[in-house]
């Protein structure tokens, strides 16, 4: 059973993370080969903008009357024969999810990748209720069987060597110890399959609900969607509140972005749309279909502009792939479910802020994130609001002293910036003191603490303005 | 409260809605893709994209695909060939020249799809701007034939060539059939680091014969 890093002590496990030099190269290769797949698809779409501002116009439209396009979805999903349920919090989601895997699944329950689940953390309750479940993606089997939560939200293994996972498949599949992706990937193939064709549940999530027709829309590439959603007798979706779209057209333009900026594909393989289960006993399919809407935290998310841009986001996994911190610390560092750019916002307004206070900040706010996001996030502002938020704490709590600390520092920067004669002063001070004491001066609070992490430069022998002097005016 | 009402009443508490409320009609989506291809065009394109994602492309205008099937067939040898229930199918399964092949019922068990070594379908529709096969259920049974052999051949008249994307959204009949399936090219994985492997859960190649 994998388990997430304490989220609570970033720093420490970004800082391990960074001694780690395998999952580094390998981490960083293929974050790079990914991004520049995206950026070639992308360079040849010329109508890329017009595509993000429509996928955003449609999210935000749908977010500001969300309610609305809730109960449209389930009116619609029950009139096809669904079973719809909802589920105000991790809680909720995962009894409803035993409740089925118990009725149903036979003891064995086959999942196709969902962050949804990881996010209620469904797998821990099945194993603590004595149901198996497997994951049936390939990325995702490699990390179950290593015992590790994602390390990515479209890759899952994506830190690992064919050379490890050719080790962990040797002692937990009894593969050669030296075999090829094609090999590892046959073995797992094989395994799975009998596994299917065990199970009572398949469990998904979603990346699309309809409104006007109550359907799903499920992406993949290997096929295991559709196996998890066709041949066990009942499928349950769990599916965050956030994922309804209005209209089967508005698939075109998020079909479009989503494999582009998550693979660099035009398309990926396989596109299910799933509208019930089957109607009649000789049809294929499932007998029951279940969905269950999440909340979980996502509808507090809806009530500023600045937050409500969260919900928009389609979890292509772009501005993971382009993030110089992700790329060096990796998945695992984060300590939860949402790694990355989209997690350093998400999670902390998912789980209590104090908690994942250490998130916001682990970012450079360069901004990759926002130019590669397929519907305009703006993280960085959004780590900004959430920083803020962090700095605000609540009363009493540390907080508040260091906010009275730094606010009379900046009071007293902005005094003397003011003053030009005081500035020069200052400067000239502040020139001798690094010349004198510098390396000292580094060592001792508070300039110790903000070297964690960073290198202070030191001060030129002569200024702007002493040079500007001398050289005269053009 | 339940959990429903609960949910609801937060959203609407956080966007400041009433219950309801209506919504105004949701921002257009413009036409995305080309639609000034004629049928050549089309056909070329589909064969290219599908191509360029691992899959095969034959003619078989002729003769409904019989002769690329037959070929097909001999090529794989199948023991057992599991097929969709649509028209175009049948004939083939029916025909006297390949009668003698292990077809299987459309309404075989799962234990016999699970063992079948090729697949055959139709497919009502396709894409020409990804090299895309839609599926539908309601017209054929194609979920299991399409998906657990190895191989899967799939014939796809010509007059059902779309430009894009956006045209076969708007063609699917409504109401939605249970199950639409997309399909670009054979079943493929990267995750074992990022080498391409072909045929992970579904077939590693894909055939389509043009009628
Ligand atoms: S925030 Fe944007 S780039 Fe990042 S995963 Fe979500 S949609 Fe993709």
């Amino acid at each position: 059973m994998g388990e997430h890093l304490p989220m609570e002590q970033f720093p420490a496990n970004a800082r391990a993370a960074l001694q780690n030099d395998v999952q580094r190269h390998a981490l960083r290769a293929a974050a790079n080969v990914f991004d520049e797949r995206r950026r070639t698809t992308v360079s040849t779409t010329p109508d890329w903008q017009l595509w993000r501002e429509t996928a955003r116009a449609v999210k935000e439209h749908t977010l500001l009357h969300l309610d609305h396009y809730l109960v449209e979805f389930e009116r619609n999903a029950i009139a096809r024969g669904a079973q719809v349920h909802w589920a105000a919090d991790a809680a909720d989601a995962v009894r409803i999810l035993l409740d089925l895997a118990r009725r149903c699944g036979f003891g064995i329950c086959v999942k196709s990748k969902s962050m949804t689940t990881e996010e209620v953390r469904l797998n821990e309750a099945l194993e603590h209720a004595g149901i198996e479940a497997v994951e049936t993606d390939l990325g995702e089997w490699i990390q179950q069987l290593a015992g590790e939560v994602p390390f990515h939200i479209v890759v899952p293994a994506i830190h690992k060597t064919r050379g490890q996972i050719a080790e962990l498949f040797a002692e937990k599949v009894g593969t050669p110890k030296d075999s090829d992706a094609a090999t590892l990937t046959a073995a797992a193939r094989e395994k799975l399959r009998a596994k299917f064709a065990t199970a009572g549940l398949g469990i998904s999530g979603a990346n699309f609900a309809i409104a006007e027709t109550g359907s799903l829309l499920i992406l993949e590439n290997e096929g295991n969607v559709r196996l998890t959603t066709s041949v066990p007798k009942v499928h349950v979706a769990l599916v965050g509140i956030e994922k309804v779209l209005p209209r089967v057209a508005d698939l075109d333009v998020f079909l479009r972005l989503l494999p582009r900026s998550g693979t660099g594909q035009a398309l990926t393989t396989y596109q299910s749309l799933l509208t019930g289960p089957k109607q009649k006993g000789t049809d294929e399919g499932p007998g029951e279909m279940h969905i269950v809407l999440l909340d979980n935290g996502r509808a507090k998310m809806l009530g500023e502009e600045v937050t409500r841009q969260s919900l928009a986001c389609i979890r292509c996994g772009a501005c993971l792939n382009v993030c110089p911190v992700y790329q060096q610390v990796g998945g695992h560092a984060y300590g939860s479910v949402y790694p990355g750019p989209i997690g350093a916002v998400v999670t902390p307004q998912l789980v209590p802020l104090a908690r994942a206070a250490q998130l916001p900040f682990a970012s450079s706010l360069c901004g990759a994130c926002r130019d590669v996001c397929p519907v305009k996030i703006d993280i960085p502002r959004l780590l900004l609001h959430l920083r803020a938020a962090v700095r605000e704490g609540s009363p009493g709590k540390p907080a508040a002293q260091a906010r009275f600390f730094e606010r009379c520092t900046m009071r007293l920067a902005a005094f003397v910036m003011a003053r030009p004669r005081l500035y020069r002063f200052a400067s000239g001070g502040a020139r001798l003191a690094d010349r004198l004491f510098g390396p000292l001066l580094q060592r001792l609070p508070p300039l110790s603490k903000w070297r964690k992490g960073r290198t202070v430069p030191r001060l030129a022998h002569r200024n702007f303005r002493t040079l500007w002097q001398q050289r005269g005016k053009p | 409260m339940n959990a429903r009402d609960r949910i609801l009443q937060a959203v609407r508490g956080h966007l400041g809605r009433t219950d309801g409320a209506a919504a105004p009609p949701p921002p257009p989506v413009p036409l995305l893709g080309r639609v000034d291809l004629d049928a050549g065009e089309k056909l070329k394109q589909f064969g290219e994209r599908l191509v360029a994602v691992g899959g095969h492309l034959h003619i078989g205008m002729q003769d409904g695909g019989l002769t690329v099937v037959r070929e097909l067939l001999a090529r794989y040898a199948p023991l057992t060939i599991a097929r969709s229930d649509a028209p175009t199918v049948t004939a083939l399964c029916e025909h006297d020249s390949l009668r003698q092949h292990g077809w299987l019922s459309p309404a075989a068990s799962k234990a016999e799809l699970f063992a079948a070594d090729l697949g055959i379908t139709a497919a009502q529709w396709a894409i020409a701007e990804t090299g895309t096969l839609v599926l539908d259920m309601q017209q054929e049974r194609h979920r299991f034939a399409s998906l657990l052999p190895p191989v899967h051949i799939a014939l796809l008249p010509h007059a059902r060539l779309l430009a894009n994307l956006g045209e076969a959204l708007k063609t699917l009949p409504r109401p939605l059939p249970p199950t639409v399936t997309f399909v670009t090219g054979p079943s493929r994985t990267a995750d074992i680091e990022l080498q391409l492997v072909v045929g992970v859960h579904g077939p590693r190649e894909l055939h389509v014969v043009v009628i």
